[in-house]
């Protein structure tokens, strides 16, 4: 970025930079700080909008939310906020448009999922009935949670050892890993 | 790839060699053991696999996404820019405003001080009315005032008598005929040049052709008046007042305004009624606007027909068009003028505003 080579933020962390603009208001500091995601925001907005001229006008809309509500708001994890500041944006875009479809996906989900489960894996105790409930999982499920959380292989590994495709593999380790929370929440509350 | 606090910090640029197989199996398989754990990074590897659908590549949108973020910073610095300096030409015309202000109340105040040190001051050479006690030249001559004054009343008395005053001579303020005046600085050395209007002043020149009620008498009748006293009030010549008649007697081009040198002024006797005129001017005149601040004579002629009407107004020497109103309304609401010889006359005065 041409116009940040003179800035003297480059190496402050994320929430320094926060502070810094929540300090002074200084537009350029909020630049500085989004264009480290930029890209990311780009990618996200043309997996929602599917157009890139769309996905473009949304990351400078959402970079002009940003500022004034970054002002406003306490926000102790940049990125994460970001993200969801991005989304939001992008649903309401897809809203607007009675393009809506369905928001409840499964990769929407993750964020919830993947937060509970953590829990889970970290207490030892929980570790006899996740393999309890691995085994209860149906065949292709198993082989590719074994595959990719025990023997660590990546999808397209996992593609070529089960003769299926990438989007199958994510796909299959996704409904899992739901199918792992449901017997656990299962357990946990027979117990 | 950025590793911070035991997680890896992935870029679209690590997505790019994951998706386009430049990463390890190993790699490969922890960026997306990551993306399970974070929807930001799994969202943003859909996304640049949905590009992939597109001609133009992620890339080229990134980079004009840069330049548009560039640009909107530029735009905001130039805004400021822009306020910071209109707020500038703001405090520029606020000062000139206050300035503005400051300089008509000076004027204004300096204005009446002025006139206020001009009522009060009796050794001023503005040509107001003047007590003769006040100056040592007019007080040699103050006897000769109070005389001529007491003379004055008693000879008024019997040219009225005699039906020789003009008509309207008697509705001239009395403080116009007792009080004797003091020339303006500009006659001091020249009094016989010029005369003044009152009747005390007609000068016992015998080139002069003035024609003046008391002077129409015969000859007979004029050493009459002498012998009364008269010849003695002469030394009201002292009394020319602001308001000066020119083209009256034997007046010098170099003296005077360049109008006194129309031929048609020496008809000036011709006309009465000029007391009152005269006094009229002298109290009244007055220029409420920053123009009173200038300083010189003003000079008007016009016609006066033998029913008293004043016609075809012309200035002939202005200060400002704000003397120049004032002097035309004062001529028209003066007491009037009447003409004891033609049809009508051209006249021309001159006014001094000090």
């Amino acid at each position: 970025m041409f116009f940040l080579r003179n800035q003297k933020n480059s190496t402050a962390t994320d929430q320094e930079l926060v502070q810094l603009y929540k300090q002074d208001g200084d537009i350029r500091v909020l630049a500085e700080l989004y264009q480290r995601y930029m890209d990311l925001i780009y990618a996200v907005c043309l997996k929602y909008l599917k157009d890139q001229e769309a996905a473009k006008d949304a990351v400078m809309a959402v970079f002009e939310e940003l500022v004034p509500k970054l002002l406003k708001h306490e926000v102790d994890h940049f990125k994460g906020w970001l993200y969801m500041v991005a989304k939001n944006f992008c649903l309401m875009q897809l809203r607007s448009q009675k393009q809506m479809h369905i928001v409840h996906d499964e990769d929407i989900m993750q964020l919830t999922e993947t937060l509970h489960l953590n829990g889970v894996f970290e207490k030892e105790e929980q570790l006899n009935q996740l393999s309890k409930c691995i085994d209860n999982l149906s065949p292709d499920q198993k082989q590719t949670v074994q595959l990719f959380y025990l023997q660590e292989k990546c999808y397209k590994e996992i593609a070529v050892i089960t003769d299926s495709d990438w989007n199958k593999v994510r796909s299959l380790i996704q409904n899992a890993r739901r199918n792992l929370k449901i017997c656990m929440e299962k357990d946990i509350i027979s117990d | 790839m950025k590793v911070e606090k035991n997680n890896i910090k992935y870029s679209a640029e690590d997505i790019r060699k994951y998706l386009d197989g430049q990463l390890t199996e190993q790699e490969m398989q922890a960026l997306e053991k990551a993306a399970l754990e974070d929807p930001f990074l799994s969202d943003a590897i859909e996304g640049i696999r949905e590009s992939r659908n597109h001609k133009v590549s992620f890339e080229s949108g990134v980079e004009e996404l840069q330049k548009r973020l560039t640009e909107r910073i530029r735009e905001k610095n130039r805004t400021s820019a822009m306020v910071l300096l209109f707020s500038k030409w703001r405090i520029a015309a606020s000062i000139l405003f206050i300035l503005g202000i400051a300089v008509l109340t000076l004027t204004y105040i300096n204005r009446k001080t002025r006139k206020t040190e001009i009522a009060k001051s009796p050794g001023s050479d503005s040509g107001m009315v003047k007590t003769p006690s006040t100056t040592p030249a007019v007080n040699s001559d103050s006897d000769k005032s109070d005389m001529t004054l007491n003379q004055q009343v008693i000879t008024e008395k019997k040219i009225r008598k005699k039906k020789l005053l003009p008509f309207n001579y008697d509705k001239a303020p009395d403080s116009s005929i007792v009080k004797p005046v003091e020339r303006p600085a500009d006659y001091s050395s020249k009094s016989s040049d010029t005369v003044a209007l009152s009747i005390a002043a007609i000068p016992s020149n015998s080139k002069n052709k003035a024609t003046d009620p008391i002077t129409t008498e015969s000859p007979k009748k004029r050493k009459e008046y002498k012998s009364e006293g008269f010849a003695s009030m002469t030394p009201a010549s002292t009394a020319l007042n602001e308001v000066t008649i020119v083209g009256y007697g034997t007046a010098k081009k170099k003296d005077i305004s360049s109008s006194t040198t129309k031929p048609d002024t020496q008809n000036f006797a011709d006309v009465s009624g000029w007391v009152a005129f005269r006094n009229y001017i002298d109290s009244n005149k007055k220029i409420l606007t920053a123009d009173s601040i200038l300083r010189g004579d003003e000079v008007i002629s016009f016609v006066v027909n033998n029913k008293s009407k004043l016609s075809s107004f012309k200035i002939e020497k202005s200060i400002s068009l704000a003397h120049d109103a004032e002097i035309i309304r004062l001529v028209k609401e003066a007491p009037p003028l009447k003409i004891t010889r033609g049809k009508k006359k051209r006249l021309h005065i001159s006014i001094s505003f000090n």
